[in-house]
């Protein structure tokens, strides 16, 4: 059974590219345009990982993975950041932030914009213990 | 006794009674005068009978005896004599002869007696000692007493007649005249008793006239001139001794009535003038007491007379000293006394001083000394007021030091100050002014030209408040404009000026002005650096979105390839308009990068607004009707009209294009799907502008996105924006002098509004200085 990847990212060049990249790999994929549809299919889908946008509207992804991070069924799920925040100067300080933020632990792997194929897949491997 | 004595004293010095006294007198007087010729003439009436009787009597007896004389009948005359005799009334009746013989009498023992010649009877004739041959009646007659009663004698001469010497007797010879006299004596004692009882009725009528009279008169003095006269002595009495109660009633019309009416008033006159003399005596008391003067009257050793408390309150000295000493505690006089002055010359001087008060501090006071005569016109006092001037010494100096700060101020302020005074002439003007202005301050005081000071604006509110307009605002604050030097130089300044009021009147005003040349240098050169710096960031933000584009173009050739792999030709689709996409962005990337680091200046050109408004709607029109967005144009046809509106048509035209097509993407964004609408206006702006308003109903702005509104790299669009249109926008606008700003709420719209200056004309070479906006306007809009 293949495992079921939920791609969260507002720009829909991302999803379209992550999609085909995972599904080629042998992932299910379910994807969301921002973190409320985000949050929602976290819970409908019940996805093995997520890949989720630090920069989004609605809900920003650093609020979603907070969010999740508070549940306690949600907060099992792994996740990794997909970012461009560390050159972005409006998201290196929500990034800023997030990181010194003690309660809430770091999410299990970030890559960054623009993403290499390979390294997120053996980030994904990595995480999902392949 | 002395009692009545002085009563009686008293009542003798009385106006009555000396009338009284004189009316008694007289009339007395006049009474015995009157009643003496009464009687006088009665009793000379009742004689004047009495002898005419006796006369008649003795004729009768004659004529009676004269036939038995004839007849030599002496018998019967003695009969007859004795008969007669026998009456009441007479005495004696006897007849003599011419030798004094007794012949015949009522007294038989007397016949034949010889009369002395010197007798009381002979006397009446023989007194001229020859015998009368006739007699006056009246000297016929005598009145002599016999014992106690009057006797009447009357002699009655016999005459020889015819017939007495033709008788035949022969007895008395023809030339004998006078034959024998007949002396008849008659009692007065009935006559005298009538007269008697006349004088006492006739006493006894006067007296009772005399008194009743008196009475009368007596009665009316007391009445009508003792007692008003008592009553007017007593009252002047009283008003003498200054009881002014008594009022004198005024019982009659007469004079005595009158004056009493004169002495009430004359009473009240006094009574008033007391009272008055007592009331501003006290009054002038009251005010040498209580003017808040020192006053004190010195004699000619220039010793304290007399003094008020005032002058004991302030300075240490007393009645007996020496001016000098009170109010200076010298032992010598002033040197500048006026006092001295006053006594010479008896005018009044007056000069300022300065003593020491009772804590022995200075105290200053202002003299007057003026002069207080005698009867004989020679000064003997003088009168010293002394005002005390210590708060207004004290405030001269407070004043001066005040003054001397405010100049100081005004001189050394880095600002130039210029004020004009109430009839609009520069009045004050700073070396700060004098070094951005270039006028020389001589020839700036005075002028009237407040052009060449002020700005315009400011100008105008001088000359309308000298015109006594009511002015909508009297202070100008922190207004930014230009104002030409002495050398023709415009230079930026920030002025702020303020109309100066005296109760409610205009009485000058005042301008500060603050060079702007460093300031507004500064703000290009930090513009310059701004845009460097955001050109800076600009790199780390164009790097991110660089980035995003590769992600894009990345992925989409991975699409494309794994499409072309799988022979799937709906992911070739998706896959090459991802590739498409992202090259389209590079290029609005660059394309926007280029405008917003470029630093150009407008190029102005005539303009009508409302025809570049017009345009912008045309070029967006199909986009938003594919959308179902209608453009609604509410363009000022005043504009239209103008003829002096220059703008860089190119710029502002980037402007419009930029919000109207983020209009279009709000109206996208918005939850409804319905009515949605942009509306461009256009407004002639009344301070002088244009002002273009790009509303819609769309999604509206958060307060997060509205805050990051301006911000390089900011959108809302993702992958579609750039986040430098309203960056661009803003810049171009700045560029025109211009402002903009928006209102927006979430879910409702957003209105952006660019307001622009008139603009110069294309030949007009001067620079452009973007307008530096303050960071939050005053109705709470924000503003670029």
């Amino acid at each position: 059974m293949p495992k079921k990847i939920l791609v969260i990212d507002d720009e829909p060049d991302v999803l379209i590219f992550l999609g085909t990249l995972l599904r080629k790999n042998g992932y299910d994929v379910c994807e969301a345009e921002d973190g409320v549809e985000g949050l929602k299919k976290v819970i409908d889908e019940k996805p093995d990982l997520v890949c989720l946008d630090l920069l989004m509207p609605e809900k920003t992804g650093i609020k979603m993975y907070r969010e999740m991070r508070k549940d306690e069924e949600l907060k099992k799920v792994p996740v990794i950041m997909v970012t461009g925040f560390s050159t972005s100067p409006i998201g290196y300080m929500d990034f800023k932030k997030f990181i010194h933020h003690r309660s809430i632990p770091a999410p299990e792997g970030y890559i960054e914009k623009p993403v290499n194929k390979d390294e997120l897949l053996k980030a994904i491997k990595q995480v999902l213990g392949e | 006794m002395s009692k009545i004595r002085e009563k009686w004293t008293n009542c003798t010095r009385g106006l009555g009674f000396r009338i009284a006294l004189s009316v008694g007198l007289i009339l007395l007087a006049s009474y015995v005068v009157f009643i003496y010729l009464i009687v006088d003439v009665q009793q000379r009436f009742y004689l004047d009978q009495i002898v005419r009787e006796a006369a008649r009597f003795s004729s009768a007896v004659l004529n009676s005896t004269y036939s038995n004389m004839l007849h030599d009948d002496p018998e019967s005359t003695r009969s007859f004599l004795h008969d007669i005799g026998k009456q009441e009334s007479v005495s004696d009746v006897r007849i003599y002869n011419h030798d004094g013989l007794v012949k015949f009498s009522n007294h038989p023992e007397e016949v034949g007696k010889t009369v002395d010649i010197k007798s009381e009877a002979c006397l009446t004739c023989h007194s001229e000692d020859k015998p009368f041959s006739e007699v006056a009646k009246d000297k016929r007659t005598r009145i002599h007493y016999q014992g106690k009663d009057r006797i009447l004698g009357m002699i009655t001469p016999i005459y020889n007649e015819k017939s007495c010497f033709t008788a035949s007797c022969h007895v008395h010879p023809e030339d004998q005249k006078v034959l024998g006299v007949l002396d008849m004596k008659m009692r007065l004692g009935r006559f005298d008793a009538h007269i008697q009882s006349l004088v006492i009725k006739v006493v006894l009528i006067g007296l009772g006239t005399f008194i009743a009279v008196l009475g009368t008169i007596a009665l009316y003095i007391l009445f009508r001139v003792h007692r008003p006269v008592s009553r007017l002595q007593q009252a002047m009495q009283k008003v003498s001794a200054g009881d002014f109660s008594y009022k004198t009633p005024v019982e009659s019309k007469d004079q005595l009535g009158e004056l009493a009416t004169s002495f009430n008033l004359m009473r009240d006159q006094i009574r008033r003038r007391t009272y008055e003399l007592i009331r501003s005596r006290g009054e002038y008391k009251n005010l040498f007491e209580q003017v808040p003067c020192l006053i004190c009257v010195i004699n000619e050793d220039f010793r304290i007379v007399r003094q008020n408390t005032h002058m004991a309150s302030l300075f240490k000295g007393g009645v007996g000293m020496h001016c000098y000493e009170a109010f200076k505690k010298q032992s010598e006089i002033c040197e500048d006394c006026h006092a001295v002055k006053t006594f010479a010359k008896g005018e009044k001087f007056a000069k300022e001083h300065c003593g020491l008060d009772v804590a022995g501090q200075d105290a200053n006071y202002v003299s007057y000394t003026s002069p207080i005569f005698d009867e004989k016109g020679k000064v003997i006092y003088s009168m010293l007021i002394a005002v005390d001037v210590r708060d207004r010494v004290k405030l001269e100096h407070e004043l001066r030091v005040s003054k001397d700060f405010q100049t100081n101020l005004i001189e050394n302020s880095i600002h130039g100050i210029i004020a004009t005074d109430e009839s609009g002439k520069i009045a004050i003007y700073n070396e700060a002014a004098q070094r951005l202005l270039g006028y020389e301050f001589h020839k700036a005081i005075g002028d009237v030209e407040l052009q060449k000071y002020f700005p315009k604006q400011f100008v105008e509110m001088i000359f309308a408040s000298q015109l006594g307009k009511v002015l909508p605002e009297t202070r100008l604050v922190e207004q930014e404009a230009a104002i030409y030097s002495s050398e023709g130089e415009a230079i930026p300044v920030r002025f702020s000026g303020l109309i100066l009021f005296d109760r409610g009147k205009p009485v000058g005003s005042v301008g500060f002005v603050e060079d702007l040349r460093n300031v507004k240098r500064l703000e290009r050169d930090k513009q310059a650096s701004d845009r460097l710096a955001v050109v800076g960031q600009t790199v780390a933000g164009l790097a991110h979105g660089i980035k995003n584009i590769i992600q894009g173009l990345e992925g989409g050739v991975y699409v494309v390839e794994t499409a072309i792999e799988d022979k799937d030709s709906k992911l070739m689709d998706r896959g090459w308009s991802m590739v498409k996409n992202n090259i389209h962005r590079i290029s609005d990337l660059v394309k926007d990068l280029l405008a917003y680091s470029k630093e150009r200046r407008p190029q102005y050109e005539s303009t009508d607004p409302n025809i570049l408004a017009e345009e912008v709607c045309t070029l967006f029109e199909i986009k938003a009707n594919e959308k179902s967005i209608t453009i609604e144009r509410q363009f000022d046809p005043n504009l239209g009209k103008m003829v002096n509106v220059f703008l860089d048509q190119r710029g502002i035209h980037t402007c419009l294009s930029n919000l109207v097509s983020n209009a279009i993407d709000a109206c996208e964004m918005a939850q409804k799907k319905e009515s949605l609408k942009i509306v461009v206006r256009t407004i002639e702006d009344n301070e002088g502008g244009v002002i273009f308003e790009i509303s819609d109903n769309g999604s509206g702005m958060n307060d997060e996105t509205q805050r990051k509104v301006f911000s390089s790299f900011y959108s809302t669009k993702g992958n579609r924006g750039t986040g430098l249109g309203l960056l661009v926008t803003s810049k171009i606008v700045a560029e025109h002098g211009g402002e903009i700003y928006f209102e927006s709420a979430e879910g409702v719209g957003t209105t952006f509004t660019i307001r622009l200056p008139y603009g110069h004309k294309p030949s007009a070479e001067s620079e452009s200085s973007p307008t530096v906006m303050p960071l939050e306007s005053t109705d709470g809009k924000q503003i670029a």
